[in-house]
């Protein structure tokens, strides 16, 4: 699969447009130190769409460092022009993503060198925030009841533009259809989704938060 | 105005914790840093079964069984089955010059010996997709009739009991 990516438009959101670009061309190369830096940079945003996807924080991280370690090893089939590695990046975790109740025994295998040693919670404040994440997990699991009923394709388009924040012409890019299919499919699945759930959950300005 | 932490919203996007995210990308750069050498681990992993495999004078040949893209001549695949989709079990085959001026990859020029040679040690069966480890002391047992193919990706791949015609691939040419 090859991405092209065009130049960014005035206002995006993205701040290192160039930056990812010389990145990448150096973590192909073999740049270790790149790799990490690019890692640094878009790991939460790819544990975020994880963790939506499937309403686990800690299925997100195992699924986040997998992601890098794919995109790593497709690395030639990147062809960036400008923007950020981002909507590849989000590309690859849908695949991932899509096949996660199927997972390789070698895919195990690499998620287990891949996750650091469980470590002892010493922070004061650990506790609050464990709370925090298991209610964020059970409101995710019970959006994800409605979500789980629309199709995959409308679950995607859902997850990259409205909660991940793509833009239409990035989130074509990724599910490799043309930007009226994406714009129809979130319609749709916004209209479906609003139907399930008893809020308004998708309430544009809360959207642009959600990234 | 809805309350922005209402339960039935999207909550709101967390941090990975730093402590978690800092030992996943040193684990992370790590596993990156040991693949980009990995004809030299393969070539580590054939040191001690060259005499054995006995393939040349010039170089090492090793084999490691995995399902990961690989391309160019000096890395080729011997399947144990005649299918190629993505389940099917194969070894791959590397050469390298292990040391002075030439020292790195170098190319399998015969590619059905190469593979026949992991079906003679007994490495690879006929019609059984995993790799042995218990084999023979002597190179003996039966190769099947081999065909060397070309996959889309345009990897060098070696078959058991078909043709790449059956296969709907192309020949390799020599």
């Amino acid at each position: 699969m090859n991405i092209f990516v065009d130049t960014p438009e005035p206002g995006s959101a993205h701040d290192w447009p160039r930056a990812d670009a010389e990145l990448w061309s150096a973590a192909a190369g073999g740049d270790a130190d790149a790799f990490g830096a690019l890692f640094e940079r878009h790991a939460d945003a790819v544990y975020n769409h994880c963790f939506r996807r499937t309403a686990d924080w800690a299925v997100a991280e195992d699924l986040t460092s997998l992601v890098f370690l794919q995109a790593w090893r497709r690395r030639r089939a990147v062809r960036m022009t400008g923007e950020s590695i981002l909507p590849w990046l989000l590309a690859v975790a849908n695949n991932l993503l899509r096949n996660a109740d199927r997972m390789s025994r070698r895919q195990r295998r690499l998620l287990a060198r891949l996750r650091p040693a469980a470590e002892p919670d010493t922070e004061p404040d650990m506790g609050e925030e464990l709370a925090a994440r298991l209610d964020d997990e059970r409101t995710m699991r019970r959006i994800r009841e409605g979500l789980d009923r629309l199709p995959a394709a409308d679950q995607e388009v859902l997850s990259l533009v409205a909660w991940s924040g793509l833009s239409y012409a990035d989130a074509a890019v990724v599910l490799e259809v043309p930007v009226g299919t994406v714009k129809s499919r979130l319609a749709r699945a916004r209209s479906r989704l609003r139907q399930m759930l008893p809020d308004d959950t998708l309430e544009d300005g809360q959207e642009r938060k959600l990234r | 105005m809805n309350d922005p932490m209402d339960e039935t919203r999207i909550p709101r996007p967390r941090p990975m914790p730093p402590h978690r995210r800092a030992a996943r990308t040193e684990l992370l750069t790590r596993a990156v840093a040991r693949r980009r050498w990995s004809w030299r681990r393969r070539l580590a992993i054939a040191m001690p079964l060259a005499g054995a495999v006995a393939l040349g004078t010039t170089g090492a040949f090793a084999f490691v069984a995995h399902q990961e893209p690989a391309a160019q001549r000096h890395t080729i695949r011997c399947y144990s089955t005649g299918e190629w989709d993505n389940k099917s079990f194969y070894s791959e085959v590397a050469q390298a010059v292990p040391a002075g001026a030439g020292a790195g990859p170098a190319d399998v020029n015969d590619v059905l010996d190469a593979c026949a040679t992991l079906f003679r040690q007994g490495f690879l069966r006929e019609g059984d997709p995993r790799l042995h480890h218990e084999t023979d002391g002597e190179p003996t047992r039966p190769t099947p009739r081999l065909a060397a193919c070309v996959l889309p990706s345009g990897q060098v791949a070696v078959f058991p009991g078909t043709t790449c015609r059956q296969l709907k691939l192309s020949d390799l040419a020599e």
